[in-house]
């Protein structure tokens, strides 16, 4: 059924919904604009189920009840009542500048630089991060499921309706593609493990525009049910995986992937490597935890840096301290300080950023809090400095080159000098030359 | 400097391919709702293809009445450059003839040529009548050739006299054929628009352990798009299913 513009209906606790226009149409249902509370808002009505209706009725109104539990989530709101045996849900509406992020991989929309993709990528893993860690799943991670803003990596995470606890069965099994290898031998039901499979694809997919399962056997077999369980699921096989290269990347399957695998710093390669090995891909328990991600994508981003060769300016990834080629100009990064954190150097250069999963365990909540960002101070005789800025909130611990102790405030600047040491969270880290 | 500089992604091309009777049964409003029906379904198909990162979807389109004539006779083409000039009816309805140019299209070394490679063609089969006898023969002919045997086949049976089961042994079973009878016939553009659609959306969403044949799917998606005209419209679906 169609709603008629400035219907009434209600949710499950009698509160009126005015419906306004038709926004959208999908496979399961249409999407209105509704005035709610006072407040405009997005009606998700269903207009057939695919799985069980009351099942599904009961997990949406538990999952109100929860309520969000970060704010990526498009999460329901409100449950309405039942109207011609059908039903829906309030959600917020998507608001200007997001993109559904099958325009992104399909080269409709643009990030302006790799920064904000990789933040849009640490969004997504640490969404799931939480929502795995309270219990829940998504049960169908894919392209449509995700609203970035490719400005500034924002990211909006929709359809949460199937979020549901880890391993309920609501009859949803994913999309094709997407799906986990084995869900797509019919050997399980989505669930967390399943979700990372996808996952993994998905941020495969956002960082290099290629699918990590598409190769030379995704040339050779027709799209045909018969191919796609070999591909997917009996025969699932990583186009980079080093033991097997019966399904490589090509350049007509995989020409993103060629381009920039070959640039990208070995720590990411390895995730990849990790989550699309043999062994993780048949058995779902040797899948990188959600934190692993967290943790590569935050240095990944602390490693794209800006080329200095005067007319080149490139964005280039870091791949060792002092052995980076940028691959336009052909000339060496020169790298010249960096901060020495527990686990590897992160580059300082304009721009870098050093967030709390960084600098030793941390809670999933946290993990994205800024600590310090390398800012560009403008003297006042014009010339320019590289600074080190406080933007962890609060007051920041730090040792100086003559071993005294001073405390700088939030927004406050540190030298960017060999020998200073930060405290923060319990943890320290150190400023330090090459070489 | 924005270096984020990607290919477009490769996807496999998804043949929608349409074949139309157009013998003289087809006269007056049968013939003109497909004419109004098909001069749409290009701007349409490129619509809903734009969301599809899954495949590229392309159009093929053949008449056929005493012999089989491609309107895309030079290959499959992209939806939005898909133009239909209306078609006169004319002849006998050589429902064989049709099958043997799919038979000879449907190869990689004339339609289906592509780097990227196929996914299972979609045809979707239109007429009115009692074709001609030939073609069984024609159709176990074309069974040899894997994408012909293998490809998604619906059909919409126009009016009182089209040859239900003739269309559902040659699309495989009855569920897959729509009917629709002479005194709703001014729902056929309705009809082959929704169907379209349908066909268009193909393997873009979430699957359901309880999942159809994707064929069955595109024809229980079509009559959900029908809306207050669904009662017009005869399938054989199973009706519990739903």
């Amino acid at each position: 059924m169609a709603f008629e513009e400035n219907r009434i209906i209600k949710t499950t606790n009698g509160d009126p919904i005015r419906i306004g226009k038709l926004i959208g149409s999908g496979g399961q249902g249409d999407v209105y604009i509704v005035d709610f509370k006072g407040q405009k808002k997005a009606l998700k009505w269903y207009r057939k189920f695919a799985v069980d209706k009351d099942k599904f009725r009961k997990n949406l109104i538990e999952n109100v009840r929860r309520g969000r539990p970060d704010p990526a989530f498009l999460w329901p709101e409100a449950v309405t009542e039942e109207v011609d045996g059908s039903y829906g849900y309030i959600m917020d509406l998507r608001p200007e500048g997001y993109h559904e992020l099958s325009q992104i991989i399909l080269g409709k929309v643009n990030f302006p630089s790799f920064k904000p993709m990789v933040e849009a990528a640490i969004h997504i893993v640490n969404a799931f991060r939480i929502i795995h860690g309270i219990g829940y799943s998504y049960q169908d991670l894919n392209d449509g499921g995700f609203f970035v803003n490719p400005k500034n990596g924002d990211l909006l995470i929709c359809d949460c309706d199937n979020v549901s606890g880890n391993n309920t069965d609501l009859g949803i099994i994913g999309k094709p593609r997407y799906m986990a290898p084995e869900i797509v031998k019919g050997q399980a039901r989505p669930n967390l493990l399943t979700d990372r499979f996808s996952m993994a694809i998905i941020l495969f997919l956002l960082l290099l525009h290629t699918h990590p399962l598409e190769g030379q056997k995704w040339i050779d077999y027709p799209q045909e049910e018969r191919f796609t369980r070999k591909l997917y699921g009996e025969e699932a096989c990583f186009i980079f995986d080093p033991t097997d290269n019966s399904n490589q990347a090509t350049k007509i399957s995989s020409a993103n992937a060629l381009k920039y695998w070959p640039q990208l710093p070995q720590y990411l390669k390895d995730i990849f490597l990790k989550s699309f090995s043999k062994e993780a891909i048949s058995t779902p328990t040797k899948r990188p935890a959600d934190v692993e991600f967290v943790r590569v994508l935050t240095r990944f981003r602390s490693d794209i840096v800006t080329c200095l060769t005067p007319k080149c300016g490139h964005e280039l990834f870091i791949r060792g301290t002092n052995d980076t080629e940028c691959p336009y100009c052909k000339k060496t990064f020169d790298v010249r300080t960096i901060f020495r954190l527990a686990e590897y150097p992160v580059v300082a250069a304009k721009g870098s950023k050093i967030f709390r999963c960084q600098l030793g365990v941390c809670n999933a909540k946290d993990a994205l809090d800024p600590v310090v960002r390398v800012a560009q101070k403008t003297n006042p005789d014009g010339t320019v400095k590289l600074m080190i800025q406080n933007i962890s909130g609060g007051n920041l611990n730090c040792v100086d080159t003559k071993g005294q102790s001073r405390v700088v405030p939030h927004e406050g600047l540190i030298p960017l000098k060999k020998g200073i040491k930060i405290s923060a969270y319990g943890h320290d880290f150190m400023i330090d030359d090459i070489g | 400097m924005s270096d984020v500089e990607f290919e477009p992604i490769a996807r496999k091309i998804l043949p929608v391919i349409f074949v139309i009777d157009n013998s003289g049964s087809m006269s007056g409003t049968k013939m003109d709702q497909v004419n109004k029906a098909m001069s749409e379904v290009g701007k349409l198909m490129a619509d809903v293809a734009e969301e599809n990162a899954d495949a590229a979807v392309k159009v093929g389109a053949m008449v056929f009445s005493d012999n089989a004539r491609w309107i895309t006779n030079s290959g499959l083409v992209d939806c939005e450059d898909f133009i239909w000039d209306p078609v006169q009816v004319e002849g006998g309805t050589y429902l064989n003839k049709a099958i043997d140019e799919l038979d000879k299209k449907l190869s990689r070394s004339a339609f289906l040529k592509s780097d990227t490679g196929f996914a299972v063609p979609i045809i979707i089969f239109m007429s009115d009548g009692q074709p001609f006898s030939g073609w069984k023969e024609a159709d176990a002919k074309a069974k040899h050739n894997n994408w012909y045997d293998m490809a998604r086949k619906i059909a919409i049976a126009i009016g009182d006299d089209a040859d239900k089961e003739c269309l559902a042994e040659l699309v495989g079973n009855d569920e897959l054929v729509i009917g629709i009878s002479d005194k709703d016939v001014e729902v056929l553009k309705k009809l082959i628009v929704a169907v379209t659609v349908s066909a268009t959306k193909i393997g873009t969403r979430t699957h359901s352990s309880e999942e159809k044949d994707p064929s069955t799917q595109i024809i229980k998606e079509t009559v959900e798009q029908l809306g207050n005209d669904a009662d017009k419209v005869e399938t054989s679906v199973d009706e519990d299913d739903w």
